[in-house]
């Protein structure tokens, strides 16, 4: 079997693979606020409420929203975000969001799994569109399906942390609304249940960063010559996601993990490293 | 989508995502009004964030932004 010639960035790729919960892991050195810089004039480019008292950066989504309220274009929110995307894609997804890995930590435990339609994948353009967006700017923040409101990241790392502090200090208890509770608890059964619900499902930030996949610097590449239509890639995808066809579909969490078939058909490469790849008999 | 045009579309989103980002960080500020000061106070964008993510900013009925709190910011957003 021919494999083909692995482009500079796959070759990084395919040592790091197995290492990605480390890395992800890692990653919460910067977004956790080990140091206590607290740098909220800032966002980051993942999904991880400013609420949270560990959190280093803004939440993009959560500032998009409220500046929406206010009727004011978010320059800095949009631009990082437009920026990032161009650049990453959603490898920032796969590899770097803490509320992504806390989906993926979820996924490891060998639960039975329910199957997500790919056309759920859409659904996210709408919670964008619509809870980050359209009802901030029309309804403002106090509106029941402002983002803020029915987020699980804001239940999951303010509330949740809040309640069991109260709870352990023998404080009264702050308890969420009924809302933000049942969000927390359906979230929490969600990732038992299936593999990234809310990326999959719901996340607008995903949707951003999804929808630059397609033009995005860090791209994913089919060599077709190379292909030899095994399935392999499908089956190494727990999303659901058909490599071979749609190497940089939306829905693309960028794991990664469909790089390792066989023939390595599917790379990651730089959209400006077009050189011809030379094939290696295997 | 040939390479060549999608070569032209990266660089295009990145310029326009880091002008966006530069615009925002240097040049954007709002005047934002208080309780002490009614000419309004130019705020940059990058305090602006901070504040929103404590809830500290709301638009008022005259179409003004106003600080929410006098002396110690609030701890965490209302929401």
């Amino acid at each position: 079997m021919s494999t083909a010639k692995q482009s500079p960035i796959q070759k990084v790729v395919s040592k790091l693979i197995a290492w990605r919960t480390a890395v992800q892991s890692l990653s919460l050195l910067v977004w956790l606020d080990p140091l206590n810089f607290r740098m909220h004039t800032f966002c980051a480019p993942v999904f991880h409420c400013y609420a949270c008292p560990l959190a280093t950066f803004a939440c993009p989504i959560g500032v998009i929203a409220q500046f929406s309220a206010l009727h004011l274009f978010p320059f800095i929110a949009i631009g990082l975000l437009i920026a990032v995307g161009a650049l990453f894609g959603s490898i920032i997804c796969g590899w770097v969001c803490p509320f992504g890995l806390l989906q993926d930590l979820a996924a490891k435990v060998p639960t039975p799994r329910l199957k997500i339609p790919q056309w759920m994948g859409y659904f996210r353009y709408v919670v964008l569109l619509g809870a980050v967006l359209a009802i901030p700017y029309f309804y403002g923040e106090g509106h029941p399906l402002f983002i803020c409101r029915i987020c699980p990241a804001g239940g999951v790392e303010k509330a949740l942390p809040d309640v069991v502090s109260a709870a352990l200090g023998g404080n009264p208890i702050p308890w969420p609304n009924a809302i933000k509770i049942s969000i927390v608890l359906a979230f929490f059964v969600a990732i038992f249940i299936s593999i990234r619900p809310w990326c999959r499902i719901f996340c607008p930030l995903g949707a951003i960063f999804g929808f630059l996949n397609r033009f995005s610097l860090v791209t994913m590449d089919l060599k077709e010559h190379q292909c030899t239509q095994c399935g392999r890639c499908r089956t190494l995808c727990t999303y659901g996601i058909q490599p071979d066809k749609q190497p940089n579909d939306h829905r693309c969490i960028r794991c990664l993990e469909c790089t390792q078939c066989g023939p390595k058909a599917l790379q990651t490469k730089l959209l400006f490293d077009d050189q011809p790849q030379e094939e290696t008999k295997a | 989508m040939s390479i060549k045009l999608r070569q032209q579309v990266v660089i295009a989103v990145l310029v326009v995502g880091l002008g966006l980002l530069a615009w925002g960080a240097k040049f954007h500020a709002q005047p934002v009004f208080s309780e002490n000061n009614d000419k309004g106070l130019l705020t940059a964008e990058s305090k602006l964030i901070k504040e929103v993510s404590i809830g500290g900013v709301v638009r008022d009925p005259y179409g003004k932004l106003r600080m929410t709190y006098t002396g110690e910011a609030p701890q965490s957003c209302p929401t």
